[in-house]
């Protein structure tokens, strides 16, 4: 996919900007059970419906100075939810709860798998976001599974959030020049590849249970 | 945990609780309360628990909660919820103290109106006057020998110390994700929301690599939990658990080889109705007793009972004599240090 050249406030998820960005719609599938890192998770999982989430809507676009990534998606735990309350105000302390969340994935080089999340020599670098109070923004890296570890710094990844009836709307940006030495690359005319992962926290889903696109997707970026 | 891994394990800490001494004072919980659980995110924690048997625990019918194994596979299990755990109440004192209402102003919880806690069912017990039965029942986390805690973890973030096979989690790599608490079927370990990370006793770690015994150990003014390694063969533990055979892990049937045990209550007489004694069977149901601590809880009374009996023949047992521990220091295997006495260094954070 296109992230064309915009202008206007596509820092809000809800601005009337993002009606002029192509949409893309990525299938999600459930993470394969085999690829559980525990006998524990493979076994307890195994009569549990997991994946919930099977339709990710995505656009990118740029303005020059910022990349903006909008994710949007239905919620399970949100149509679980009383569709009056505030979508920020649900409380997640308790020890069974787990916040609805989202990710995306950037391969530094050819040789990072989707699968495996990177390897050593080939990391991978994970934007993730989840609701709560405050919402969580996280700026991972990395090289296999069970490796995931905060990145450098210096990217200046930020998120915003929204929510519309069941659906959540989140906008990840960075500055296009950022000083993190890892990829992504995004400046205009550079490209890149992108996958998806998304939790539904109301099933209980976290760390490899999860819904994911299977295949890296194309982002290319307007000059 | 691989067997590979396990033979990596040079020495086991372990713990005995002898039961018939336990008063349920709950000083041990509240020793631990204080020592390591009074940040925000861990009001409801009790690392240390004592609940009444029989009776529903804490969590809240936490032996119906699955988890551990069964012929070496996974039982899934439960996460326990807010309301199972109950506890972490706030009392309003001020009001109460000073609001200036007298004694229309009552002891009562500021934060709504729990259901559940972490000693909720206390003194409850089962039976019917005048042979109804309870015991106290203190539990930490057991730091077992097949820890399912730690193979549940997709972080790799829980591990064993090959040193004292305490268990123990490395916070930075913990990122909240709580398989552990899932698969611990001892329910046992603690959600931090405040952290996102999962936590759980430690046997009290610091205090032993200064010398000194656990807390709760230490605090019991009953002077019944012994402290030391399983396999020093001339300890207090090693010879109740393998020699004597009458310390028996709780629930040996989850599959994860705990390494806290217990000598189990004796019971006193039934009465019969007209208020003689019954000797045809003991208070507290064997069969009960069993569900706890499996098939050999009965040879551990019967070997209990035949040394009480041996010493009032005029015998002596050093099985009996150290179980009364005549001195203090004989319950904590070596870790005698009195912690008022270490010089406490100042944290690195400066306490932050
Ligand atoms: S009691 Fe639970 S938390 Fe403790 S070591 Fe055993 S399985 Fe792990
Ligand atoms: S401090 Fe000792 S006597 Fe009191 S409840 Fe704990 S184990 Fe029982």
């Amino acid at each position: 996919m296109e992230a064309k050249r915009l202008t206007g406030a596509l820092s809000d998820p809800g601005a009337s900007a993002w009606a002029q960005a192509a949409v893309e719609h990525v299938a999600l599938s459930s993470a394969p059970l085999a690829d559980q890192p525990s006998r524990y998770a493979r076994s307890s999982w195994a009569d549990r419906r997991y994946g919930l989430v099977r339709d990710l809507r995505i656009q990118a676009a740029h303005d020059g100075e910022s990349f903006y990534l909008r994710l949007e998606w239905s919620s399970p735990t949100r149509e679980a939810r009383d569709a009056q309350e505030n979508p920020f105000s649900h409380p997640l302390e308790g020890p069974d709860a787990f916040p609805d969340s989202v990710a995306v994935m950037f391969p530094s080089n050819g040789d990072a798998q989707l699968e495996t999340k990177g390897c050593e020599g080939a990391p991978v670098e994970i934007w993730r976001w989840a609701e709560g109070m405050p919402e969580v923004v996280e700026d991972l890296l990395a090289t296999g599974l069970g490796t995931l570890r905060p990145a450098d710094g210096g990217s200046g990844l930020w998120a915003r959030s929204g929510a519309k009836g069941s659906r959540w709307q989140v906008v990840f940006g960075r500055p296009l020049a950022c000083e993190q030495d890892t990829p992504p690359r995004l400046a205009p005319g550079a490209s890149t590849l992108m996958a998806f992962a998304v939790w539904t926290g109301a099933n209980q889903e976290r760390a490899g249970i999860k819904s994911y696109s299977q295949r890296w997707l194309d982002l290319a970026l307007e000059r | 945990m691989s067997t590979q891994e396990q033979a990596k394990l040079e020495h086991q800490l372990a713990m005995v609780f002898d039961l018939n001494k336990c008063i349920g004072c709950q000083t041990c919980s509240v020793a631990c309360k204080v020592l390591w659980t009074r940040e925000e995110g861990m009001e409801h924690q009790w690392w240390a628990t004592v609940n009444t048997q029989p009776g529903r625990g804490t969590p809240k019918d936490w032996e119906q909660m699955g988890g551990g194994e069964r012929g070496g596979v996974p039982v899934p299990g439960h996460l326990p919820s807010r309301e199972e755990f109950g506890g972490g109440w706030e009392y309003d004192l001020d009001r109460l103290f000073y609001g200036g209402k007298g004694s229309a102003e009552t002891l009562r919880p500021a934060n709504g109106s729990p259901q559940w806690g972490p000693n909720w069912d206390e003194d409850q017990g089962a039976g019917e006057y005048p042979n109804a039965y309870y015991f106290y029942l203190p539990r930490i986390c057991n730091h077992c020998t097949n820890p399912v805690c730690v193979e549940a973890c997709p972080r790799g973030a829980m591990y064993k110390r090959p040193e004292d096979g305490i268990v123990v989690r490395d916070e930075d790599r913990c990122r909240g994700y709580r398989f552990c608490m899932e698969a611990c079927p001892y329910k046992k370990i603690y959600y931090n929301h405040v952290r996102n990370v999962g936590q759980q006793c430690i046997f009290c770690l610091p205090r032993i690599e200064q010398g000194v015994a656990p807390a709760c150990a230490r605090q019991c003014p009953s002077r019944l939990v012994f402290v030391g390694y399983l396999d020093d063969e001339s300890g207090p533990i090693h010879r109740l658990v393998n020699e004597w055979k009458v310390a028996l892990p709780l629930h040996p049937e989850y599959g994860t080889a705990p390494n806290v045990f217990y000598v189990p209550p004796l019971s006193p007489h039934r009465l019969a109705p007209d208020g003689s004694i019954d000797t045809s069977a003991p208070r507290i149901p064997v069969e009960y007793l069993e569900r706890l601590f499996g098939s050999r809880v009965g040879a551990a009374l019967d070997k209990l009972k035949a040394e009480i009996e041996g010493v009032r023949g005029g015998g002596s047992s050093e099985m009996l004599d150290t179980l009364i521990a005549y001195q203090w220091h004989s319950l904590f295997g070596g870790f005698t240090t009195d912690p008022a006495e270490l010089v406490r260094a100042e944290p690195a954070n400066g306490g932050e």
